[in-house]
């Protein structure tokens, strides 16, 4: 993997604890980020996506009123949705296998899962960087392809073939 | 934008969006050292975590309070207590308070699958459990695992907990 000068990207940091934010805030200057906008909860992101070009999303699972998953559902499925292919982080406390599906199943790009560190934020950035996932849109998904992988060729047999 | 269409799906093949935005050479790509660095403003904002932690426990122990008295809201606060303790769980392991995670964890659980088969009695003693010992690490400035303290907190919601699947398998 390369690494990345990241100044140029516009980053909007979705998170509702105080602390959390300028801590992050803080990593992703260190990281060399220079554009970063804030909202405290899902509806004050989906505007703030609405009137400025953002890069990438950092989004938390729990706020309220809006919280992470409705979000990310809203950008994604949104007839209203001013870009339904934005590159989406989730930050979560939450490490259960269950919700890392769900989370993967809402069409997020990338998992982040709390202790946070600044290694783990950064290799979740490049891995937006350098994955070229292809958009699936069926009745009930819409999101990036949930397969990492295209290019590895399955040798088994095709059952959804049959 | 390629589409290609597969049974019932549509695939579509995305220009990557930032990928273009972002520069391989110069002065700014991230070096070990800016990763260190950046990691080192977590180590940093250790000292100021507790008093961060205090205050939510200050938050969280009055909504507990507030959960009691009223019956009517109960929902509310019990939600409110959640959205608390999780980010309280989050924050414990960044900044090396690991056993607040883990007690914070197990909270987040026990609200998160709360069912009428336990009593109001121990669901409120079971939460009051959880917060003394997240009041203990913070008091006791509890880093890591703790060691035999760590082991005496978690002790004590161990003995909760055996308590509520008596009660479930009553």
């Amino acid at each position: 993997m390369a690494d990345y000068d990241l100044k140029a990207l516009h980053v909007l940091l979705i998170e509702d604890n105080i602390n959390m934010r300028d801590m992050i805030k803080s990593v992703l200057f260190e990281l060399g980020l220079r554009t970063i906008t804030v909202a405290h909860d899902g509806d004050s992101a989906f505007r703030e996506i609405k009137t400025t070009t953002i890069d990438l999303v950092l989004c938390d699972w729990v706020m309220k009123p809006i919280n992470g998953p409705m979000f990310v559902k809203r950008i994604r499925r949104g007839k209203d949705s001013p870009n339904k292919y934005i590159p989406i982080i989730m930050l979560t406390g939450h490490t259960d296998i269950d919700k890392v599906i769900e989370a993967r199943n809402l069409g997020i790009n990338e998992f982040l899962a709390k202790p946070f560190t600044a290694n783990k934020l950064y290799s979740r950035i490049k891995s937006v960087i350098e994955n070229d996932r292809q958009f699936v849109d069926i009745e009930s998904y819409f999101g990036p392809d949930r397969r990492r992988d295209r290019t590895i060729a399955y040798e088994g047999q095709e059952r959804r073939k049959s | 934008m390629n589409n290609r269409k597969n049974g019932n799906g549509i695939f579509s093949s995305v220009p990557n969006p930032i990928r273009k935005r972002v520069k391989t050479t110069g002065s700014g790509v991230v070096s070990a050292d800016v990763l260190k660095r950046a990691e080192n403003v977590i180590i940093k904002l250790a000292d100021d975590y507790l008093d961060w932690a205090k205050s939510d426990l200050i938050r969280l122990q009055y909504t507990y309070e507030q959960l009691i008295e009223n019956v009517d809201n109960r929902q509310e606060n019990l939600d409110l207590m959640y959205t608390l303790v999780h980010d309280m769980k989050g924050q414990g392991g960044t900044f090396g308070y690991t056993l607040m995670t883990r007690v914070g964890d197990q909270l987040c659980r026990f609200i998160d699958h709360l069912d009428d088969t336990v009593s109001i009695s121990l669901q409120d003693e079971t939460i009051q459990i959880h917060i003394d010992a997240m009041r203990m690490v913070l008091t006791s400035k509890i880093r890591g695992d703790g060691g035999d303290l760590g082991k005496q907190v978690l002790k004590g919601i161990e003995a909760v907990q055996k308590k509520i699947r008596r009660e479930k398998n009553k």
